[in-house]
């Protein structure tokens, strides 16, 4: 089969998951004890809003008939007002979801440039005294809430060496990588401790393998070793880690935003759920969902260019 | 002229029981162009003198005394890019678990490129390509040119043997090490490979070190053979003389453990008891404590290898007082 | 014939003379220790700090670490080390109790799963994998986003997040253990299903749910800090070490130890757990 057949098939597979996001945000607000209306507009509201937000919203129709409107909203982009922006929950959230997505995006980017040659480091001289800082460091930083070592870290590196700023995302590209520093540093340092252990456990593996023995006996190089046949087969390892871990970063990524104040969705969300902003909290949620089924289905693919074992049926 | 000359070789691995020596004073020569056999049970000792022979003994066991020679260098000696150097390019290697031993995310034709392209004999990825092609061919591969973009999980066993051997050929070494080239394959395709090796053989005037623990491979192909047991070597001869009159007890046990299709049926009689703890090997003869030839002798010294027919080396000191009927059980 | 002993293989030389090897326990000592005075402190808090965790000194704010305040005061003037204490013991009991909560529905349920097999089978574990699939702390953040924010929230979404995975280790364990010979035997004497499930599989299959307890219960106390920083928990006035060090936030550039030494007692506290926890496994598994 090829990657095309690969591609389809993997992407059909996703469509009920999709589905059952869908349904699963619809159903989480109706939920809620009481009048949606009432509850969204709070106890004062008047008699003509609470009608109005019924209507817009659907709720004297039978419930089919509103999951009907809701998906059919859903495809026109339409996810409804804030109660608390009053703007389009859409708008919101485009504004703010390249924040979280670079933010991501970064954090990953760094934890791989860091956390992959501390393993490989840590693996090849395992009980060496790389091995054992690299095990200590790791044991400590995962009994470390990360938004306190987020904290610490604007402390020491923006407040008393004043040497990255304490809040914002910047503009333009270097400003913006100048204030993802520090939040990508503190998800890194929380993310690393699974990554490395797991990534060296792997590693000790693969060094063992027959597959590394006989290339020893062809004669190559350590280095060559190394780069063509421990870290390929070690890379597959860092996605499925990186892949199963997605939802704990965009958590992390939750706290992230408010640590350091950074206009994402993460932030949104905390801030939605405190003003009980319900159509925002839905709407945060489904793209919450879109994200990680698309970025599970990127790994996939990714996955499937690195093992040609995958793509054969 | 030997092509490999292994002398008083030592390797010794430091656990938390002691050190165990799992190579014991091993020597012997593998003269060019010649087959040469080193059989024995599991744990005998066998892979770790190939391992010993490559320098690629795992941590934390090492090589501790004796020297191997080849090409007028020591490789115990050797420093590891050297040492590297000589691996795959005049000494090659056949290992036992073929499929294991390709890497499942490389194209074959690349992974047996890979040895000629890291020795400088060819300078593109095309010429080693072309190269695999021709080696693929001489190892009896079907449409190579089809085949030598796949990957090793579209071939079976008997195959990926095959694509080790030719990668194994592909730098024109003078020695080939196989470790049990055909101990993980069925018996028909072990047949198909061992006679690919032998004419190979013959062909190129290879120098071969089969690894076995199957006397009828070693009958079918080597010259000459060792027989290893606990680390040490405890007979060493020419194969028909092996066969014909071993001269060291463990050996005809072995034997004795093959069945024969000529001669009367007859009860297969296993050695009884177990090798020995490497770490707290038993005094002076390793061999003596399964051993119905033994005596205080056997306990107390330390049986040297010694000449004790023309070209026929044996550890034991009572071996001529070994008889056909040595392990025969007493309701046989 | 020859008389000579067969040589004993290594592994047949008598039992090992029992190892009161506390070198092999250092860890389960020492996470012991350290939470026994973590315990101690936070049970008699009331009784040992200076001051109460609510009280408030407005003409003493934002005071640096000293002798009368160890941990400096906030910026209402209440004493941190007090509010430190008093949320040890808030802390602590939300992770033990969000443990308990979960480890016994999850027991419950998979046992029950295990057991009875067939529908009720099917059923339980549709329900874990639904549970299962989102993550932790997305899951308890949805389910407080619908309760609201507060401290019995936090009980519900912690339980509800945390249960299935108790769930799915007992069923397991319990689907191995209902084939055994001492509960066919059980059966054939006639004992009820009850007697059965409580007398003779529980015992056997607590094992590695205490096992997962151990490290569950330093992720509920990081998850309970995370989201009551984010004020979505544990709501101020409460001293509660995700409230002080949310409050901290606003003052990093004049009182860093309102941040920091809060942190440090998670961190301490996470450290003894996880020793503590590891060993407890460790012991378990060599108990056999």
């Amino acid at each position: 089969m090829n990657t095309l057949t690969f591609l389809r098939r993997r992407v059909l597979q996703v469509l009920p998951v999709l589905a059952g996001i869908v349904l699963v945000v619809f159903m989480v607000v109706r939920l809620i004890p009481g009048d949606p209306a009432r509850i969204m507009l709070g106890i004062h509201a008047s008699e003509e809003r609470l009608a109005n937000l019924r209507t817009e919203l659907g709720l004297d129709l039978p419930i089919w008939q509103q999951f009907g409107l809701f998906v059919s909203n859903i495809f026109q982009g339409e996810l409804g007002t804030s109660l608390f922006y009053r703007r389009d929950v859409t708008d919101v959230i485009m504004e703010r979801l390249p924040v979280t997505v670079t933010l991501v995006g970064f954090s990953v980017l760094l934890s791989v440039l860091v956390c992959v040659p501390l393993a490989v480091a840590a693996a090849m001289r395992q009980g060496s005294w790389i091995d054992q800082i690299v095990r200590a460091i790791s044991t400590l930083t995962l009994s470390m809430p990360g938004f306190w070592l987020g904290l610490n870290l604007l402390i020491l590196f923006a407040v008393v060496y004043p040497f990255f700023p304490i809040s914002g995302f910047g503009r333009g590209f270097w400003d913006i990588l100048w204030h993802l520093t520090l939040p990508a540093i503190t998800i890194t340092l929380s993310l690393a401790p699974i990554l490395i252990r797991t990534l060296r456990a792997s590693l000790i593996e693969i060094l063992q393998a027959p597959h590394v023995e006989f290339a020893r006996t062809k004669g190559l190089s350590e280095r060559h070793l190394i780069q063509r046949h421990v870290l390929r087969n070690g890379l597959m390892a860092t996605l499925t880690i990186l892949g199963v871990n997605i939802g704990w970063l965009m958590g992390g990524s939750v706290v992230i935003e408010t640590v350091f104040s950074l206009p994402g969705l993460g932030a949104l969300i905390v801030s939605s759920i405190a003003a009980r902003d319900y159509p925002m909290i839905q709407g945060i949620a489904l793209i919450f969902g879109l994200l990680v089924i698309t970025i599970n289905l990127l790994t996939d693919l990714l996955y499937a260019a690195l093992d040609p074992r995958v793509t054969y049926e | 002229m030997a092509i490999l000359d292994v002398h008083n070789l030592t390797t010794q691995i430091p656990t938390a029981r002691g050190n165990l020596t799992v190579v014991d004073d091993v020597s012997f020569s593998v003269e060019q162009g010649e087959c040469f056999g080193l059989v024995g049970e599991s744990g005998s000792g066998k892979s770790m003198t190939v391992k010993s022979i490559l320098g690629l003994v795992p941590a934390p066991g090492r090589v501790t005394a004796g020297s191997v020679h080849h090409g007028g260098h020591d490789l115990t000696k050797l420093p590891g890019p050297a040492m590297a150097a000589i691996r795959g390019r005049t000494i090659a290697t056949i290992v036992q678990d073929a499929v294991s031993a390709l890497n499942p995310v490389y194209r074959i034709g690349r992974q047996i490129a890979e040895p000629m392209l890291e020795h400088g004999l060819v300078r593109s990825r095309a010429e080693g390509r072309s190269r695999a092609i021709a080696l693929m061919a001489k190892v009896g591969i079907p449409a190579p040119e089809k085949r030598v973009d796949d990957y090793p999980h579209q071939f079976s066993g008997g195959m990926c043997q095959r694509v080790v051997i030719a990668t194994a050929l592909s730098c024109d070494p003078g020695l080939i090490l196989a470790d049990e080239p055909t101990t993980a394959l069925d018996v028909t395709i072990q047949d198909q490979i061992l006679k690919l090796l032998v004419s190979l053989q013959h062909d190129l005037g290879l120098s071969l070190l089969l690894v076995t623990h199957d006397m009828g491979v070693v009958a079918q192909t080597c010259q000459r053979v060792a027989v290893m047991y606990a680390g040490q070597i405890v007979e060493l001869v020419r194969t028909e003389d092996l066969f014909r009159k071993p001269r060291h007890p463990y050996t005809a046990g072995l034997l004795n453990c093959v069945p024969r299709l000529d001669g009367p049926a007859r009860r297969l009689t296993p050695i009884p008891g177990a090798p020995p703890d490497l770490a707290a090997p038993p005094s002076g003869c390793r061999f003596h404590p399964r051993c119905p030839l033994a005596i205080d002798l056997c306990r107390s010294g330390t049986p040297a290898l010694s000449e004790v027919a023309p070209g026929h080396f044996s550890r034991c000191i009572r071996q001529d007082a070994l008889t056909a009927d040595l392990w025969e059980t007493a309701d046989a | 014939m020859s008389d000579a002993a067969l040589p004993v293989p290594a592994m047949d030389r008598g039992p090992r003379p029992p190892a009161h090897n506390w070198r092999r326990h250092s860890g389960l000592i020492t996470g012991a220790s350290i939470l026994a005075v973590i315990l101690l402190g936070s049970i008699f808090a009331g009784w040992i700090s200076p001051y109460g965790p609510l009280e408030q000194n407005l003409r003493n704010t934002l005071q640096t670490p000293s002798w009368t305040h160890p941990f400096g005061t906030d910026n209402f003037g209440r004493d941190i080390f007090s509010r430190v204490l008093h949320a040890a013991k808030l802390d602590l009991m939300i992770g033990f109790l969000c443990v308990f909560f979960p480890w016994m529905l999850g027991i419950a349920l998979g046992g029950i799963a295990g057991y009875f097999g067939g529908i009720a089978d099917t059923i339980i574990m549709r329900i874990v994998d639904t549970f299962s699939a989102f993550p932790f702390l997305i899951m308890v953040i949805g389910i407080i986003a619908i309760l609201g924010p507060g401290l019995t929230s936090l009980y519900i979404a912690l339980t509800l997040a945390g249960w299935s995975m108790y769930a799915r280790i007992v069923r397991a364990e319990v689907l191995v253990v209902r084939q055994s010979e001492y509960v066919l035997a059980a059966r054939a004497l006639g004992f009820g299903h009850l007697r059965i499930m409580f007398r003779h599989i529980l015992p056997n299959v607590i094992t590695p749910t205490i096992i997962f307890a151990m490290t569950d219960i330093v992720l509920v106390i990081l998850s309970t800090t995370s989201l009551s920083f984010l004020g979505l928990g544990v709501q101020p006035p409460a001293a509660e070490w995700g409230i002080m060090i949310s409050e901290g936030k606003g003052f990093i550039l004049t009182a860093w130890w309102m941040v920091t030494l809060p942190g440090i007692a998670i961190v301490i506290v996470g450290l003894a757990l996880s020793l503590f926890g590891d060993g407890v496994a460790k012991w378990l598994r060599e108990r056999g």
